[in-house]
């Protein structure tokens, strides 16, 4: 089965939880047998990850639907302070699972396309076939997304 | 460059997401300006630890067990669905179905997948071939230097088993620069270096059968169009807008 680590771990981030992602894993594959005649060339881990994402956001809506109409509170996550700069040392010493933490903290659509690029390596472009977003949206994410995760990760430094 | 512009697309920068001119100019300025320096350090930095986290989840072992049972389970039912009265037993269904898929990818998938890649690739050349002659000095970007397309066109016999049209457009904003051989994967191409303001059009002619257009395509930020005609497959590439870049493609084809 190739791709499995990639799926598994999207699926794992997506969810946040061990058996839930292997039911979304599970569930991509079968749809990428069963559509395989949609597959068009190019990428093929990008285009699976298409289906794990896709799978993910229908299991969304069938198990935890508050999730899906949660508002991105911009007041609520916008954190960010531009007069601390975090110590540089200290971010490349943030443990596993304070790092772990804060990335699962992030909304969705800021988890998934952070997790594609830092873990998954892929390209802009390739994010924005999976995700289903312009170019530019995923540069724009990317930007919050880390911007988030730093803010986080200096609250929580300086809250211990 | 300024600290605005900077912030805006540090982050293609910090992916390797931009093309060389504007990394050079990210650069210049991170050398410039400490508060932009710190701040990207600071994404570095972050990307490193996210990098050394080891926050990849791998799939578990029963997982690929489990999957791949239920996508033969399911493999199974669709022939058997799909074979009706036929009837295939179970050692029919899973020596052909493999066969069946082999098959597929070897007459279906692979050519296509083979075109695409080849496609690819030339396009690949063209942006390669268009940076090159970026590269070098002004002196390489072309081997006859002039506007005059009746210099530039009698250089090309002999030096080419065939002779490109060259159609000046100084009149239309598309002043011509002059003209180089190059290769371009596996073709031997004239190279028509056209001026648009302050950037550069390459259009590459080789000889191809056909009359056709292609969709415009954008590779590393810069635009390329593809046509064939009169016998000539024609390459424009450029970091112009593609609106500007169409409308040169207009005139040409017009001529």
């Amino acid at each position: 089965m190739p791709h499995m680590d990639a799926a598994y771990n999207l699926a794992h981030w997506l969810t946040r939880e061990d058996s839930d992602a292997q039911d979304v894993v599970q569930d991509a594959y079968l749809r990428a047998f069963k559509f395989f005649g949609g597959f068009r060339g190019g990428n093929s881990r990008a285009w699976l990850l298409r289906i794990v994402r896709n799978s993910f956001y229908d299991w969304l809506k069938q198990n935890r639907r508050e999730e899906v109409n949660e508002p991105f509170d911009e007041e609520l996550h916008d954190t960010v302070d531009e007069t601390s700069a975090p110590d540089a040392l200290l971010l490349e010493k943030a443990d596993h699972e304070r790092l772990y933490q804060a990335i699962a903290g992030l909304p969705v659509e800021f988890r998934e396309i952070l997790v594609l690029r830092e873990l998954e390596g892929l390209s802009y472009k390739e994010i924005s076939d999976v995700a289903g977003v312009p170019l530019g949206t995923v540069m724009s994410r990317l930007a919050r997304a880390r911007e988030h995760l730093r803010a986080l990760l200096v609250t929580r430094t300086e809250a211990k | 460059m300024n600290c605005k512009d900077t912030e805006q697309i540090i982050h293609g920068y910090l992916d390797g997401e931009l093309d060389l001119v504007r990394s050079l100019e990210v650069e210049q300025h991170l050398k410039d300006c400490p508060v932009c320096a710190q701040a990207h350090r600071e994404k570095q930095s972050l990307r490193t630890a996210l990098s050394a986290g080891s926050l990849y989840f791998g799939a578990p072992k029963g997982l690929k067990t489990s999957v791949r049972s239920q996508v033969r389970q399911a493999a199974a039912t669709e022939s058997r669905a799909g074979s009706g009265r036929l009837r295939w037993n179970w050692t029919w269904s899973t020596i052909l179905a493999p066969l069946t898929a082999a098959a597929l990818v070897l007459f279906i998938a692979l050519p296509m997948l083979t075109r695409r890649v080849a496609e690819d690739n030339l396009l690949q050349a063209i942006v390669s071939a268009h940076l090159r002659s970026l590269m070098a000095d002004t002196t390489h970007l072309t081997d006859v230097a002039s506007s005059d397309q009746h210099t530039v066109k009698p250089w090309f016999a002999g030096k080419l088993p065939f002779v490109p049209a060259v159609t000046d457009l100084a009149a239309q904003g598309f002043p011509l620069a002059g003209g180089r051989l190059d290769y371009v994967g596996e073709h031997q191409a004239a190279a028509l270096v056209y001026q648009r303001r302050k950037h550069l059009i390459n259009l590459f002619i080789w000889p191809e059968q056909g009359d056709s257009r292609h969709e415009p395509k954008t590779r590393q930020g810069y635009n390329v169009i593809h046509w064939n005609q009169g016998g000539m497959a024609h390459w424009a590439v450029s970091d112009v807008s593609l609106a500007d870049l169409q409308e040169f493609q207009r005139l040409l084809s017009e001529k």
